[in-house]
């Protein structure tokens, strides 16, 4: 009898917590749908893709459709998807007809039909592209407008403008950043590089896949190679005393607009095997301590959820981090190609 | 000697002189008749080389061929390189024109190239070689085709002429001779506009003539043909190869690395078992964006291996467009060669 008396509540609350998950997952949307960037020149037929991510506890079944741009044509658009509780797929497809954008953003929209809802996402893809260019890094940035391809960001009202180069010696990045001040010994650019295969782990004893530089007072900084344990580079120690050798760094200010021109060797770099058509992944983010604190670049690239990792970027001495949630990842598919031309 | 016996003599001289005239009154070079000798040699030999110095890469990559060909005098070495900038090309040709006369030597920039040797990109000279009396060569060149800074999206039709007069112009100035097999393309011309070019080619050779070759790097600041040493934009050279020989094609596109693994030996194969004959070499004019693909840049040659084996000669290089027969579902009836892009476009030649 004693038995049975606390039986009944113990089978009452998880009737009730059950009947609780499922009407949470009936309320949420089943999937989360992201478009992966085109990272060359969609008019050169990619193979682009998108991400599908079951948020139920439950499998998730279903049909998801693309829908590109006007005129564009891929092998394939649909797409049968069958997904264990929280699992992530990828899905590939080739472009075999697309056009270059001035704007270099595409209208994509995707659907996901199943466990009896409709998911419709409207996504800007940006083009997340590197073209083969040799900049002289002297603060005109006037080569980058019209050969390379810009990201933007948009944060606190204020816009962070990144462009890359790379060439047979160098990797290169221009980055505009608005803002009302510029602190030449705090205001800094972090960014990283990493293969396209490469992903952040989880634990403080996996290994990091990413190369990463700090540029600050006029100098770029290795911060991190691959092969560090993760939880090394959550100890925020001093600046490595010497820059990165043969690292061009040009920092101009125009009304209120802080520019950075930097160019840094790619040889060395031998994770990221760079060759026309390789997808690498690249992050960055801006430190701007007196105005709008940390700028996530991957803020503008469509996140999906699950993409935050407190081991995504190292720490160093004098930086000031966000508190409330972990940056996202430094990995931001994007691509080496020969010309946007 | 009786009288018979003299009006037979008689008439076998007058028959010798007059098989001696007929034979001296052939054009030595008639562009309508079939130059190659039936049965005579065919050398197709290549090389590769990896330098930072460009010179160094150039007469190591020329010096490597030459020793390769023999006694043969190679009548074209088509030179492809990846180096960065005029100065660094001139020095390439430098150093291949330090070992062949300048008057047969004609190349492009290229993402790379491989051989039996290996596959390699960055700051490497990969050189073709061919000669012998079994095969004809002729090449021509084009330049100021007026292309360049022509936008596909924004200027098509005005790009479909520059690049079709181009290819007209090019393609008229060889002979296509009854043993004419092969003609190699290779145009300043990204896919997609390589196929305004092939269009023009095909105006004139026909659109089932084998056609092949491939776009010259579109990197900054290297969009440079060469001919008979001197470099030119917005242009481009051609090879008509003809002879007693034979000829076989096939094209794979693939955008994975498994794909681009794959599909090379398919491809290898199919062309192989069309050609019919023994192999001498295999020439592939293979996409830069395959390469990309690639986890390690020697699997695609070794799938090309697994079909050549390691005694025939194989010559790859590394575009920005490929001209060969297209690996598309919908192939355009009576048409051989497509102006494609992603392609590993693969000529066996054999006899």
């Amino acid at each position: 009898m004693k038995i049975c008396k606390t039986a009944i509540p113990c089978i009452l609350v998880t009737f009730i917590c059950l009947c609780a998950t499922i009407a949470k997952d009936a309320a949420q949307a089943p999937v989360a749908l992201r478009a992966d960037n085109i990272v060359v020149p969609p008019s050169t037929g990619p193979v682009s893709g998108l991400t599908v991510m079951n948020l139920l506890n439950a499998p998730y079944t279903g049909k998801v459709t693309v829908k590109l741009p006007d005129g564009w044509k891929a092998d394939k658009t649909q797409f049968d998807v069958s997904l264990k509780p929280h699992e992530k797929k990828h899905i590939a497809f080739a472009l075999e007809k697309a056009f270059d954008s001035k704007t270099h953003v595409y209208p994509i929209n995707i659907t996901a039909v199943g466990a009896g809802q409709t998911v419709t996402v409207d996504q800007k893809v940006i083009c997340t592209t590197t073209p083969y260019v040799k900049p002289k890094i002297d603060g005109d940035i006037s080569e980058w407008l019209n050969d390379a391809v810009p990201v933007t960001l948009v944060y606190k009202s204020k816009k962070t403008v990144v462009r890359t180069f790379w060439n047979k010696r160098n990797f290169c990045l221009c980055v505009e950043v608005q803002e009302d001040k510029f602190a030449a010994d705090a205001d800094a650019i972090q960014f990283a590089l990493a293969s396209g295969k490469a992903s952040t782990g989880n634990s403080p004893d996996e290994k990091t896949a990413r190369y990463e530089f700090l540029i600050i007072g006029g100098k770029c900084y290795p911060l991190v190679k691959p092969g560090t344990p993760l939880g090394d580079t959550q100890k925020a120690g001093p600046l490595p005393e010497a820059a990165v050798a043969k690292s061009v760094v040009a920092v101009k200010r125009e009304k209120d607009i802080t520019r950075y021109e930097i160019s840094i060797p790619i040889r060395p770099m031998k994770e990221l095997r760079a060759t026309v058509g390789r997808e690498y992944r690249f992050g960055l983010l801006v430190h701007d301590p007196d105005g709008t604190g940390v700028r996530d670049l991957a803020e503008a690239a469509n996140p999906m959820p699950g993409s935050r990792n407190k081991y995504a970027w190292s720490k160093w001495k004098g930086a000031k981090w966000p508190g409330e949630k972990p940056l996202l990842d430094s990995k931001i598919e994007w691509g080496f190609c020969t010309s946007i031309h | 000697m009786n009288h018979g016996m003299k009006m037979l003599a008689g008439l076998v001289v007058v028959l010798m002189f007059g098989v001696l005239l007929v034979s001296g009154c052939k054009k030595p070079s008639d562009p309508a008749g079939a130059d190659a000798g039936k049965n005579g040699d065919i050398v197709i030999q290549s090389a590769l080389a990896e330098d930072e110095d460009a010179l160094k890469a150039g007469t190591a990559a020329a010096e490597a061929l030459k020793k390769a060909m023999g006694d043969t005098a190679a009548k074209v070495v088509l030179v492809t390189d990846c180096f960065d900038d005029k100065d660094l090309k001139t020095k390439v040709i430098e150093g291949v024109t330090s070992v062949f006369s300048k008057d047969i030597v004609i190349g492009f920039a290229g993402y790379g190239s491989f051989t039996q040797g290996g596959a390699q990109d960055t700051d490497t000279v990969g050189v073709l070689g061919i000669g012998g009396d079994g095969i004809d060569v002729q090449t021509a060149l084009v330049t100021e085709m007026g292309a360049k800074g022509l936008s596909f999206e924004t200027d098509k039709d005005k790009l479909a002429k520059a690049l079709g007069d181009g290819a007209r112009k090019l393609a008229k100035q060889l002979t296509k001779k009854p043993d004419s097999q092969l003609l190699i393309a290779i145009p300043d011309a990204h896919s997609p506009k390589n196929q305004m070019f092939m269009d023009g080619l095909q105006e004139v050779v026909g659109k089932d003539f084998p056609i092949t070759g491939g776009s010259i790097s579109k990197n900054d600041g290297e969009t440079f043909i060469h001919y008979q040493g001197q470099l030119h934009s917005d242009s481009a050279i051609a090879i008509m190869l003809s002879g007693d020989f034979k000829v076989a094609m096939a094209g794979r596109q693939a955008k994975t690395n498994d794909a681009v693994i794959a599909t090379a030996k398919e491809g290898a194969d199919e062309a192989l078992k069309a050609l019919g004959a023994k192999p001498i070499a295999m020439i592939a004019f293979d996409c830069a964006g395959r390469k990309g693909k690639l986890d390690n840049l020697g699997d695609e040659l070794k799938a090309f291996q697994g079909v050549t084996g390691s005694d025939i000669t194989v010559f790859g290089c590394y575009c920005a467009g490929e001209f060969g027969p297209a690996d598309v579902t919908e192939k355009k009836p009576g048409v051989l060669s497509s102006g494609m892009g992603w392609h590993a476009m693969i000529t066996f030649i054999g006899r």
